[in-house]
């Protein structure tokens, strides 16, 4: 909101925008996995639900008895998944709603750090976790998010500056031990040659779990020119061991997005 | 019809201090700066904005109060005319005169009453209540315990506290329990 209002008075001045935050006057349901829509379809019986109608990244709004409500079909853990917002009044008879028309598809509540481990799985990155204040979408190889077509706009100019175009900055990369069960330390500094001195620091890790879907060891980590180095070996000097480890894809699970679509 | 879940606040009586929960309450932000903005507010609510800094206008149905100048918020009990949203947001935001958005679930309203209350407000504000204490009407935002608050003098000792509804709970329990020491 800050920014906005910052971007607003500065960047904008002649552009007729008010900002008024309604964070606070909305509670949100996350509704995540294959049976997701068929739990939608119960609570929204007269939405069309189809993809035609209805894809992924879109939203629709709709009335639970009564109330209105803005749905979303938007995910973060990589699963088929909507959102939907309501007055936050309205919130916990919301969540009550959910949770009953999800039992006969074994509808469990999940906490942020499955959230976390699930969005990792898909290499979705957490901004301020796996980036920092210098990284570009170029640097997390999401080019795709930057549009090719428009004039200008903000941070345009930034993109193509001799430093934001070196091929050698840090960028993302999944991290794939040796040893499966070995689980990386989110902070480790990442190398390739233990025994130069001084050692040079490649980068580091940001994201690490033990994938139960896998069943083996994920990582998203910024390593520097990071983007050539797939299938490299690099090497995680720990205190009293070094982790070794192969550079892959940032996307560990559904690089298909089957489950995005189910 | 959905149950509606309010934040735990309960009434209380502490110290001649009476804290109660004062929902429901339909809470409207508008914003705007042309004349069609301020003639369309003036006929749907029979009230003229406030245009003095820190203070408010009321009329039988709504309080107004002033929040910036070009910012306002209205505030009446649920019952009185739910459509009144539906009003503004018609003839004002939707033909762009002006901005009018529902924050009625966004701000909960504390109802505070008593001779110590503004002691009790004191001790977790930097804002310096003389003025605001002896002009019923006046309103502000300030910060009470560190949390981002607007307050309304709505008659003599006696004041409606708008909050966060995140952090209304916990300004509650602050409230109360700061309500020992005055």
């Amino acid at each position: 909101m800050s920014k906005l209002e910052d971007y607003l008075q500065t960047e904008w001045p002649e552009l007729d925008v008010y900002l008024t935050s309604v964070t606070d006057h909305y509670s949100t349901a996350s509704i995540c996995g294959p049976n997701s829509k068929k739990i939608l379809n119960k609570l929204f019986p007269n939405l069309d639900l189809s993809d035609e109608n209805f894809p992924h990244m879109s939203f629709k709004e709709d009335k639970l008895e009564n109330i209105n409500c803005r749905i979303m079909r938007i995910s973060f853990t990589g699963e088929l998944s909507y959102e939907i917002n309501i007055e936050s009044k309205y919130g916990h008879s919301l969540w009550k709603m959910c949770i009953e028309a999800g039992k006969e598809f074994n509808l469990t509540p999940y906490g942020t750090e499955t959230m976390h481990l699930l969005r990792a799985e898909k290499g979705f990155i957490i901004v301020g976790q796996d980036t920092d204040g210098t990284m570009t979408p170029s640097d997390l190889q999401m080019d795709w998010i930057v549009s090719k077509k428009k004039y200008d706009f903000i941070g345009k100019r930034s993109l193509y500056r001799s430093d934001t175009i070196r091929e050698d900055r840090k960028q993302l990369v999944g991290l794939l031990t040796d040893d499966p069960k070995e689980i990386l330390e989110e902070g480790a500094q990442i190398v390739s040659d233990v025994k130069s001195k001084p050692i040079d620091m490649l980068g580091h890790v940001t994201s690490s779990y033990f994938s139960p879907n896998l069943n083996k060891s994920i990582a998203l980590a910024v390593v520097r020119s990071g983007k050539t180095m797939k299938g490299q070996k690099l090497i995680i000097p720990m205190e009293n061991k070094n982790i070794n480890v192969t550079v892959s894809d940032t996307i560990f699970l559904d690089k298909e997005n089957k489950r995005l679509n189910a | 019809m959905l149950d509606i879940l309010h934040p735990n606040i309960s009434n209380i009586n502490k110290n001649n201090i009476d804290i109660n929960l004062s929902e429901e309450k339909i809470k409207i932000n508008i914003r705007g700066k042309n004349k069609e903005f301020f003639t369309k507010v003036g006929k749907i609510l029979s009230i003229i904005l406030p245009s003095e800094s820190n203070t408010s206008s009321s009329n039988e149905n709504y309080d107004v109060l002033w929040l910036s100048p070009d910012e306002w918020m209205i505030y009446f009990d649920e019952n009185k005319n739910s459509n009144i949203f539906d009003q503004l947001y018609k003839d004002i935001s939707s033909l762009n005169f002006g901005s009018i958005t529902d924050v009625s679930s966004q701000l909960i309203c504390i109802n505070i009453k008593g001779e110590n209350i503004f002691e009790l407000l004191s001790s977790g504000s930097p804002f310096n209540f003389e003025k605001f204490k002896n002009n019923v009407g006046s309103s502000t935002q300030t910060i009470v315990n560190h949390i981002d608050v607007i307050l309304h003098h709505k008659s003599k000792n006696n004041v409606n506290l708008f909050v966060r509804r995140s952090f209304s709970e916990h300004l509650y329990e602050w409230l109360v329990d700061s309500s020992n020491f005055v």
